[in-house]
C-alpha cells in the first residue's frame, strides 16, 4: 500500500535505519492490522494448534477423559495388531468403508446436482418457485432429517419405503438394518440434499458469459460440444471447491451415528463413528487421538493432492 | 386433423416445454417428500403411524401431537441462546478478521492467510478430545458457554474466507476518501466497511444460526446433564433407537417438523442475502 512503498523508498535511499528504529517503522505501519487479528491469533491456537498438538500427544497415552497412567506407542501398536476390536483389520476397515461411501457419494452427487441445475438454469415461468422447493430439504436439520429417515426406511412392514415398494410389487428390505443394504441406503439418502449444489451450479452457470455460448452456436457447436467445451470448463474452479469441501466433509460423516449407531455387523462404522465411540463411550480417548491423528493425515493428504493437480481448474479472470 | 404449418411449428416447440414441466413436477414429488411425510405423520393417531397398511394422509388431524413442543421449551431456550451468541458474535469477530486480509499489506501476512486456511483441514474428530479435556480443565464442560465460546475467535476459516473476499469486492476508493479526512483503520471498518458488508454478514449469521440451530455432535460430546441440552440433542436422546420415546413416530415428526421450520422460515426471510452468498461462495471459491 502507499504508506508500504514510502517506506521502502526512505529505506533505499540511504536512510541509515537502526533496528530499533525499523521495528518501530514496521510496529507503526501495522500494528492496527495485528490488532484486527488478535481473535484469530487466539482462536488459532487454542482452538487449531493446540487441540492438533495436545491429540498427537494423548495418543501416545491411555488418557481416559480423568487421568494419565501409561505413556508408550502402545495405541499405535494396537491400530497395527490383530486386536479384535481395535485392530489393523478393524480400523482398516472403518477407513475402507469411508473411501467407499467418499468415492461414490461425492461422484453421485456433484454430478447429479449439475444435471438438475443444467435443467432448471434456463429461465421458464415459475422455475424459481421449483428450484427453491428443491432445495427445501436441505433445510431439515441433519438429526430431524436421519431420524426421519430411520422411520421411513423402517426395516418392518410399517415402514413407508416398504410398503410403496409392497405396493409397486417389489420385494421387502432391511435398509439400514442389514450389512448388505445399509451403505446405499445411507447414500441415498444424499439424494434429497442436492439441492444445495443444485444452487451453487446455477450460480456458476450464470457466471459464464453468455456471448461465448453464443459464438459456439454460430460456430456450428451441438449442446454437447458446448456443454464440454465451454460450459464446464468455466464451471470448473466450483467443481474443484465442491470437490474439496466434499472430500472433507465425507471423510468426516457422522450422520449416520444417530440414525443405527455403528450399524449391523459395522456395516456403517465409519471412522469419525468409530473415533467418536471409542472416546466417548469405551473412554479409550489416547486410542480414540491416535485414530483422530491417522484420520488428520488422511484428510490433509487428500486435500493436498487435490490442490497438487489442480492444473485442470480454468481460472476465466484471474485476479486474485 | 391438418393443421397449417405454423401451428405444427408452435406445437414443436411447445412439446419440449410441456415435458419439462412434467419432469419438473415428477422431481418436485421426490423432493417434497421428507416434508410431506414429516407433516402427515406428525397429524396422524399413533395405530395410524403404526399400521403395516401403506397410509398417506391421516383420517383425522391430531394437532395435539404438537403438545409436545411444550416438553421442548427449556431446550428450545438453550438452543436459542447458543444460537443467538454465535449467530451475532461470529460474523462480527470474522469481519474483524477478514478486514486487513482484505485491504492491506502487512509482514506476515501471506503465512498468517495459509495457516488460517489450512485449519478447514482439522478434522473435528481430532480437536474434540483435546477441547474436551480443556473445558473439563476450565470448568466449561457440561456448560452451554461451551457451546458458544468458540463465537469470539471468528468461527470457521471457510467463513472468513468468504468475508474476504465479498470486502475485497468493496471500492477502494471509499477507505481512501475516509483516510484523506484524517479516519483510522478502525473508523474505515466500523463506519464504511461494516455497513457494507452488511449483505455477507447476514449470510454468514443465517448459516451459523442454521448449523448450531442443527448442531447434535457438539452438544453431544460436551453436554451432559438434561437442564443443559439443546433441542437438538434432547431430540436425539428422547427419540434415537435406545431413546424412550422411539415408538412414537407422530410425536417425532411433530417434532421434526416444529424443529424444520425456523431454519425454512429464516430462508425465506432473507433469501435475497442466502442465494447472493451462495454465489459469493461458489464464484469466488
Amino acid at each position: 500500500m502507499e504508506g508500504y512503498g514510502r517506506t521502502e523508498a526512505k529505506a533505499t535511499a540511504g536512510e541509515k535505519l537502526t533496528r530499533a528504529g525499523r521495528f518501530a517503522k514496521w510496529i507503526k505501519r501495522d500494528y492496527a492490522c495485528y490488532l484486527f487479528l488478535i481473535p484469530a491469533f487466539i482462536g488459532f491456537f487454542v482452538f487449531s494448534v493446540y487441540p492438533l498438538i495436545a491429540s498427537l500427544l494423548y495418543s501416545f497415552t491411555d488418557f481416559n477423559g480423568v487421568r494419565i497412567t501409561m505413556i508408550g506407542t502402545f495405541n499405535y501398536e494396537t491400530i497395527f495388531s490383530a486386536d479384535p476390536i481395535h485392530g489393523l483389520k478393524q480400523v482398516g476397515a472403518s477407513f475402507g468403508l469411508t473411501f467407499l461411501y467418499s468415492v461414490i457419494s461425492i461422484p453421485m452427487n456433484l454430478v447429479l446436482s449439475y444435471i438438475l441445475a443444467l435443467f432448471l438454469w434456463r429461465n421458464l415461468p415459475g422455475i424459481r418457485f421449483f428450484r427453491l422447493l428443491y432445495y427445501l430439504p436441505v433445510l431439515v436439520p441433519g438429526i430431524a432429517m436421519g431420524l426421519l429417515w430411520v422411520d421411513v426406511f423402517d426395516p418392518g412392514p410399517n415402514g413407508i419405503m416398504n410398503q410403496i415398494f409392497s405396493v409397486l410389487g417389489l420385494g421387502q428390505s432391511r435398509f439400514l438394518q442389514s450389512a448388505d443394504t445399509a451403505l446405499p441406503t445411507y447414500i441415498s439418502t444424499g439424494l434429497w440434499v442436492i439441492g444445495g449444489g443444485m444452487l451453487m451450479w446455477i450460480a456458476a452457470l450464470n457466471n459464464v458469459p453468455p456471448a461465448t455460448i453464443e459464438a459456439a452456436k454460430i460456430d456450428g457447436a451441438g449442446y454437447f460440444r458446448r456443454l464440454f467445451v465451454i460450459i464446464i470448463p468455466f464451471c470448473t474452479p466450483i467443481l474443484f471447491y465442491n470437490l474439496i469441501n466434499g472430500i472433507i466433509g465425507c471423510l468426516q460423516t457422522f450422520d449416520s451415528y444417530a440414525m443405527v449407531g455403528a450399524g449391523v455387523d459395522n456395516s456403517l462404522y465409519f471412522i469419525a463413528v468409530r473415533i467418536y465411540i471409542t472416546g466417548f463411550e469405551t473412554h479409550q480417548m489416547g486410542l480414540a487421538c491416535a485414530e483422530a491423528w491417522l484420520l488428520f493425515l488422511v484428510v490433509a493428504a487428500c486435500t493436498l493432492i487435490m490442490f497438487r493437480f489442480s492444473r485442470w481448474v480454468f481460472y476465466a479472470d484471474d485476479n486474485s | 386433423m391438418q393443421m397449417t404449418i405454423p401451428e405444427r411449428r408452435k406445437l414443436k416447440k411447445a412439446a419440449p416445454i410441456a415435458l419439462k414441466y412434467i419432469l419438473l413436477v415428477v422431481f418436485s414429488l421426490f423432493f417434497i417428500f421428507p416434508y410431506f411425510y414429516m407433516l402427515t405423520r406428525s397429524l396422524m393417531s399413533l395405530p395410524e403411524v403404526n399400521s403395516t397398511n401403506l397410509i398417506l394422509f391421516p383420517s383425522e388431524l391430531h394437532f395435539e401431537n404438537y403438545s409436545i413442543v411444550v416438553d421442548y421449551l427449556p431446550y428450545l431456550k438453550n438452543t436459542l441462546i447458543v444460537v443467538f451468541i454465535n449467530g451475532f458474535f461470529i460474523p462480527f469477530t470474522g469481519s474483524l478478521i477478514a478486514f486487513p486480509f482484505a485491504r492491506y499489506e502487512f509482514k506476515g501476512k501471506k503465512v498468517m492467510f495459509a495457516l488460517l486456511m489450512s485449519t478447514v483441514m482439522l478434522p473435528g474428530s481430532v480437536t474434540t478430545i483435546p477441547l474436551y479435556a480443556l473445558y473439563s480443565r476450565l470448568g466449561l464442560l457440561d456448560t452451554l458457554a461451551s457451546q458458544w465460546v468458540g463465537a469470539f475467535f471468528g468461527g470457521s476459516a471457510m467463513q472468513i474466507f468468504l468475508i474476504i473476499q465479498f470486502m475485497r469486492g468493496v471500492p477502494k476508493e471509499l477507505d481512501n476518501a475516509a483516510y484523506l479526512d484524517g479516519a483510522n483503520k478502525f473508523i474505515v471498518f466500523f463506519r464504511i466497511m461494516l455497513p457494507l458488508c452488511m449483505n455477507v454478514l447476514v449470510y454468514t449469521g443465517i448459516g451459523v444460526i442454521l448449523g448450531k440451530w442443527n448442531d447434535f455432535t457438539g452438544p453431544l460430546v460436551y453436554l451432559r446433564s438434561q437442564r443443559n441440552y439443546t433441542m437438538a440433542v434432547a431430540f436425539y436422546y428422547e427419540f434415537s433407537a435406545n431413546g424412550i420415546s422411539a415408538l412414537f413416530d407422530n410425536y417425532k415428526m411433530a417434532m421434526v417438523t416444529f424443529m424444520t421450520i425456523v431454519p425454512m422460515l429464516l430462508f425465506l426471510i432473507f433469501q435475497k442475502q442466502m442465494i447472493g452468498g451462495i454465489k459469493v461462495g461458489g464464484l469466488k471459491g
